[in-house]
């Protein structure tokens, strides 16, 4: 079997725990429990023929406090900056950390946008947000709540890990 | 090296195989290759070969056995080449030399077959002796409490105990990414979870490194070791990956440098598939060999063994064991003995009341004994007392047994000369000749004798008694009658309560006096005496007047049927019943019959006509 390491960054609670733990184990929880360092989960998706393993690396929440631990996405092949869409403070921060990521490496990325369930609360034009997709391979609108679109993004997020380019 | 061969060594040697369905271009590219080296070298070709021929030992021992295993791993082509060759060189060898490969494959086999066996009989007895002792030893119990209490399985604590150190499980993690290559693990179990556990431990890796590295200029520090209370993880840093051994138990340092060289084994193997690793483990499913060697345990040493042994408490427990163990045996022995004492015939005269020891070296006796009997002293000595202290407290006593009484008896008998006494059953009959006074003495003292008549009768018939050969001969024939009478009259016989028949003594009893009635009509008629014995019964004050009148008289009917049975005239007997007896001291045990004889002088000379 394949596996690929992949990894959740963003800044903190924008609900990086809750996608995996809606993709891994299909539940949510409204309780926050802020992850320290690094959580490691696992699924296996089916990605054309082939069956890919997953290994998701859940990193804690990076905000201006707290450096951004670039060695951890040492071997990654690829990873997701999610943002919430409730706090536009979140993309501006996400920005900087897919920024950083892309100073030491060059791997696939999806800009997701978490808690689609609730009203989008940022003031981000059209055209201002596509701008932003533009550093993407890709951008998908989540529910970790409701779960709409989570497993159809790891499984875009495997086939990014495995080059699949033009899978989207 | 190809484009150097000369013309005869051309693709003999090549592993590559050659196209057949297309011959020509390849014919072509061959001659087409002949003229470029025959242009390059002309016929000095020779100038460069040699010297690669020379070396070609060196070259070819440097990598010959990484590019066995690249060739193989390829296209597995090593093993067809080899395979027939070593066959055919084992097959000639064996039909060539068959008697030698018996000579060589008999003491193998048969020593195989036996290893084999012994193995197999071992590790069942192991597993038996080891089932038994952990599962139902008291160290088996205080393990498995110990094994409740830290939340850990029995099998995994047991472990602990037992071995030194155990290599529970073996991964090997690629460095950069931090995912599993492979895993190998004492309990498959274990290897569910080995993914996840990899990329943990990249990741804790990763995180030492950011916290304890300053900048790039310095080494990157790496995680050695990780302890928990259960296991050890030991980490073997490579530059392509990780070997990571999880350990119960204190390894030995021979154990790192087994690690050391498997992760070096691997990466000297394994190096391109390392480099090039995109997540496909599969070509590393082959380095399971490696991985399963370093999974090793070793046996903790019997701590029972490094204990010294408390010599001083365990030579004053035997002693203290031996002093007991004497003990005992004397004890016993003396219980034998006290055992066979009182279980033994005692000799008439002597009544053993109890014996007990005195000590383990002395034994107590209490004992009644007859002044005509043994000695006790003289008894014990058929029993091996051997040295114990025999101490006998002794009480006299007057025993009714026959022996003692014949004793007694004859001690008598022998005042009397020209005597002879003879013994039967119940009976002691006197012969010879006596005068009436002695015989008068003699009769006295033999019934005087303690339990002569209640066991005895005498029969003084058979005796010739002098008489009428003095003046008084008449006045001592009344001297016997008289005796003879008082001897009857004071007979009693008892009843049981509420009873008309007497108990088989008391039959005896009867027996008797119907001789000694025989015997006083024998004297009646010698002084001229008629007579007739009344038999009265009584009974006591309990109950209705009616019946007692009714019982006594039964009482005594019964009596004179068993006199008249002896041979007694019924017409002589008369058996009369007298009812309740209403005296004070004797009312509640009145039940008995008494004899009385009425008699009369028969001055008108007249005798009885029937004696018996």
């Amino acid at each position: 079997m394949i596996a690929k390491k992949v990894c959740l960054l963003g800044p903190t609670g924008v609900g990086k725990t809750s996608l995996v733990k809606r993709f891994v184990d299909g539940i949510f929880s409204e309780n926050y429990l802020t992850t320290i360092g690094v959580k490691v989960d696992k699924k296996t998706v089916d990605v054309g023929e082939l069956e890919i393993q997953l290994m998701i690396w859940d990193m804690e929440g990076t905000d201006r406090y707290c450096g951004f631990q670039s060695r951890y996405l040492r071997g990654a092949s690829a990873y997701v900056v999610v943002v919430d869409q409730t706090r536009a403070q979140t993309l501006v921060e996400g920005m900087e950390i897919d920024k950083m990521v892309k100073d030491e490496y060059d791997i696939p990325s999806i800009l997701v946008i978490n808690k689609g369930d609730l009203d989008a609360s940022w003031h981000w034009t059209q055209d201002e947000l596509e701008q932003y997709k533009r550093h993407f391979d890709a951008t998908v609108v989540t529910s970790a709540k409701s779960g709409d679109n989570v497993e159809s993004m790891f499984s875009s997020l495997a086939k990014h890990a495995c080059k699949l380019r033009g899978a989207d | 090296m190809s484009q150097l061969k000369g013309q005869g060594e051309d693709n003999s040697n090549t592993m590559e195989p050659r196209k057949t369905d297309d011959s020509r271009p390849v014919e072509q590219d061959e001659e087409d290759m002949q003229r470029v080296r025959d242009l390059l070298l002309g016929n000095n070709r020779d100038v460069i070969t040699s010297p690669v021929k020379q070396d070609a030992r060196r070259i070819v021992s440097d990598v010959f056995s990484e590019a066995l295993f690249d060739r193989q791993k390829k296209d597995g082509s090593v093993d067809q080449v080899i395979l027939p060759i070593v066959e055919n060189s084992v097959e000639n060898s064996i039909s060539n030399h068959r008697e030698q490969f018996v000579g060589y494959l008999y003491p193998l086999v048969g020593s195989l077959v036996r290893k084999s066996v012994t193995a197999f009989i071992t590790e069942f007895l192991e597993k038996t002796n080891e089932l038994i002792e952990n599962s139902f030893t008291a160290k088996g119990l205080k393990w498995r409490y110990k094994a409740w209490r830290t939340g850990v399985s029995f099998s995994e604590y047991a472990a602990s105990q037992t071995f030194q150190f155990r290599v529970r499980q073996v991964l090997l993690i690629h460095r950069e990414t931090g995912l599993l290559l492979k895993s190998v693990a004492q309990d498959h179990q274990l290897n569910d979870n080995a993914d996840i556990i990899s990329s943990m431990l990249g990741a804790i890796n990763d995180f030492v490194n950011d916290s304890f590295t300053p900048d790039k200029t310095h080494d990157e520090q790496n995680l050695g070791v990780v302890k928990t209370d259960n296991f050890t993880l030991l980490i073997k840093q490579g530059p392509y990956a990780l070997l990571v051994a999880a350990v119960s138990g204190n390894t030995s340092p021979h154990f790192n440098e087994r690690l050391q060289s498997a992760l070096e084994h691997i990466h000297r193997f394994y190096l391109d598939e390392l480099v090039a690793f995109q997540g496909d483990d599969l070509p590393f499913d082959s380095c399971e060999k490696p991985l399963r060697d370093c999974l090793v345990s070793e046996l903790k040493a019997e701590l029972e063994e490094k204990q010294k042994r408390p010599w001083i408490a365990i030579a004053l427990s035997l002693i203290g064991l031996s002093c007991l163990a004497y003990y005992i045996v004397l004890w016993w022995l003396n219980e034998s003995l006290i055992n066979q004492i009182e279980t033994a015939q005692t000799p008439a005269g002597i009544v053993l009341r109890s014996a007990e020891q005195n000590g383990v070296k002395g034994i107590e006796l209490d004992a009644l004994r007859d002044p005509n009997a043994m000695s006790v002293e003289q008894w014990l000595e058929q029993f091996d007392l051997g040295q114990r202290e025999i101490n006998i407290k002794q009480e006299l006593y007057f025993s009714a047994e026959p022996q003692i009484v014949q004793q007694r008896v004859e001690s008598i008998l022998a005042e009397f000369s020209g005597l002879n006494a003879t013994w039967t059953d119940k009976t002691l009959s006197l012969n010879g000749t006596l005068s009436v006074p002695e015989y008068n003495n003699l009769k006295q003292r033999i019934h005087a004798v303690l339990g002569f008549t209640s066991a005895y009768t005498l029969n003084t018939q058979p005796l010739n008694i002098k008489q009428a050969e003095t003046v008084d001969s008449r006045s001592q024939q009344q001297l016997l009658f008289q005796n003879a009478l008082a001897d009857i009259q004071q007979i009693q016989f008892d009843f049981p309560i509420a009873t008309a028949e007497l108990d088989n003594d008391q039959i005896e009893k009867v027996h008797r006096l119907a001789g000694e009635i025989k015997n006083l009509m024998l004297l009646a008629q010698i002084n001229q005496f008629d007579l007739g014995i009344i038999v009265v019964g009584t009974a006591d004050s309990l109950g209705a007047s009616v019946a007692n009148d009714e019982i006594s008289q039964k009482r005594a009917e019964h009596v004179k049927s068993v006199l008249v049975e002896q041979g007694l005239d019924s017409s002589e007997i008369m058996a009369v019943g007298i009812g309740k007896i209403e005296l004070k001291k004797i009312s509640t045990t009145a039940r008995k019959v008494l004899i009385n004889v009425v008699y009369h002088q028969n001055t008108l000379g007249h005798t009885a006509t029937k004696v018996n």
